[in-house]
């Protein structure tokens, strides 16, 4: 793909890094604000959508608080809200539920949900079969080393041995 | 939502961490901006007074009358200024008065020198046309006036016109050398800055912001910095200027004082802060996006 594109091709796409990668000397509300600053979208625009995704992920009174003092698992939830902020088209997760209580991780599983059913793409990357099972449509595929071992989804539905 | 090449609005400030001159650059670029404007106020200075005397000794010429005997001196006067006057080469001419020689002679031989029996010689001041030379009117004086000795003041001014010249294209020769080196700090500084937010710059990359979008962060800031240190450079240089220029006005030497500052030398001087910040936007720029197009 042409450099020029870059750009494009990736507002269409969310990214939550295992390591967060949030800039550290903004804000929790800034680093989820960054996506529509990028987009170039006004001050004004920006300030209730934000404001609503930090409530959602339950960081609402932390909108302030700069990444060093939130835990791993606040850290997360601000990943997750910058990713998901401008409604990409595809949503990439790496260990996204990885530093979060089970509660909020059936919220964060819930929202991936609802943005999928709205149209976007959700790949989340995970070692936590049971979690990614508890939502019916999802297609599970399995890498092994790069490879990938299973691309018909038959993780979700082995084949059953000839002899039980 | 546009995105595009848009900058990132009201939040631009926050999207790089520290305040402005937290780094040295303000202050290289101060002291660069110093040396730029005192090198430059020299060439100006210099262009002037080769100017002043070009225009007012360089084309002169002075015939003294040396005859010892007044009458005949003052009858060779009179004929070599009449030839003078008759000469398409001379565009003026006059015979200094005896007041002006007393003042000239004054610091020499006191007051009313002209009064005793000393021979002194009758001057006569000739502005030639530009281009003219002296030798052309030295046979025509001298046929006139056969004691007239003619000085070309244009002869003994030439070894200082060339030191002159040569001082000038030296002090404009410091100023390229100058606006190179503030370049090359604005180089080093974007690199620098560059390096400093690498990791900022990866996440403004992911999110999809533009290198153009990029560049403009750096490239406000270090315009911050130029104009902070091109300011303070400036300031400092004018006062330094001012005080020399008294320094030189008490000292009454027409020499040194041709090398005066017109307002329009005050305002080719002013405006070198304003060309050091476009200089240092362009030069961040261009660096800033040739360093992000190697990146991903």
């Amino acid at each position: 793909m042409p450099r020029k594109r870059l750009p494009g091709f990736r507002r269409r796409i969310g990214v939550v890094f295992q390591d967060f990668r949030l800039v550290h000397h903004l804000s929790a509300f800034d680093n989820v604000a960054l996506p529509l600053r990028v987009a170039g979208v006004d001050e004004k625009d920006l300030q209730g959508p934000v404001s609503e995704m930090m409530a959602w992920v339950g960081l609402g009174h932390r909108a302030s608080a700069r990444p060093a003092t939130l835990s791993g698992g606040e850290q997360q939830r601000v990943a997750i809200a910058r990713a998901v902020i401008a409604r990409p088209e595809m949503l990439v997760a790496d260990e996204p539920t990885g530093n979060v209580d089970p509660e909020m991780a059936k919220r964060l599983l819930h929202l991936f949900d609802s943005l999928n059913k709205l149209g976007t793409t959700v790949v989340v990357a995970t070692h936590d079969l049971h979690l990614i099972s508890s939502i019916g449509r999802s297609e599970m595929l399995r890498l092994d080393r790069g490879t990938l071992l299973d691309p018909t989804g038959a993780l979700r539905h082995p084949p059953r041995r000839a002899d039980s | 939502m546009k995105g595009g090449q848009r900058s990132f609005g009201a939040a631009d400030r926050r999207l790089l961490p520290e305040g402005r001159l937290a780094g040295p650059m303000p202050w290289v670029i101060a002291i660069m901006m110093f040396l730029t404007v005192i090198a430059a106020a020299a060439g100006l200075g210099l262009s002037s007074a080769a100017a002043s005397l070009g225009a007012g000794l360089g084309n002169r010429v002075t015939v003294q009358v040396l005859e010892p005997n007044p009458d005949r001196r003052e009858a060779e006067a009179a004929r070599a200024l009449e030839r003078l006057r008759r000469t398409p080469e001379v565009e003026s001419v006059r015979r200094l008065p005896p007041e002006e020689m007393e003042a000239l002679l004054e610091p020499w031989l006191g007051a009313g020198a002209l009064d005793g029996d000393l021979p002194i010689p009758a001057m006569i001041d000739a502005r030639l046309i530009p281009g003219a030379r002296a030798d052309t009117l030295r046979s025509a004086v001298t046929e006139a006036a056969p004691s007239a000795r003619i000085d070309d003041n244009g002869q003994w001014l030439a070894p200082l016109g060339r030191l002159i010249s040569a001082l000038k294209w030296l002090a404009l020769g410091l100023v390229a050398l100058m606006i190179g080196a503030t370049g090359a700090t604005v180089v080093l500084a974007a690199r620098a800055a560059l390096d400093t937010h690498r990791s900022t710059i990866e996440v403004l990359h992911l999110m999809g912001a533009t290198d153009v979008q990029v560049a403009r962060l750096f490239q406000r800031r270090i315009a911050l910095d130029a104009l902070f240190g091109g300011a303070v450079g400036f300031a400092a240089a004018a006062l330094a200027l001012l005080v020399i220029g008294r320094r030189i006005g008490a000292l009454g030497s027409d020499l040194l004082g041709s090398a005066n500052f017109t307002g329009t030398s005050w305002l080719a001087l002013t405006a070198l802060p304003v060309l050091g910040v476009g200089l240092a936007m362009l030069v961040a720029r261009a660096t800033i996006l040739r360093a992000l197009g190697r990146m991903l």
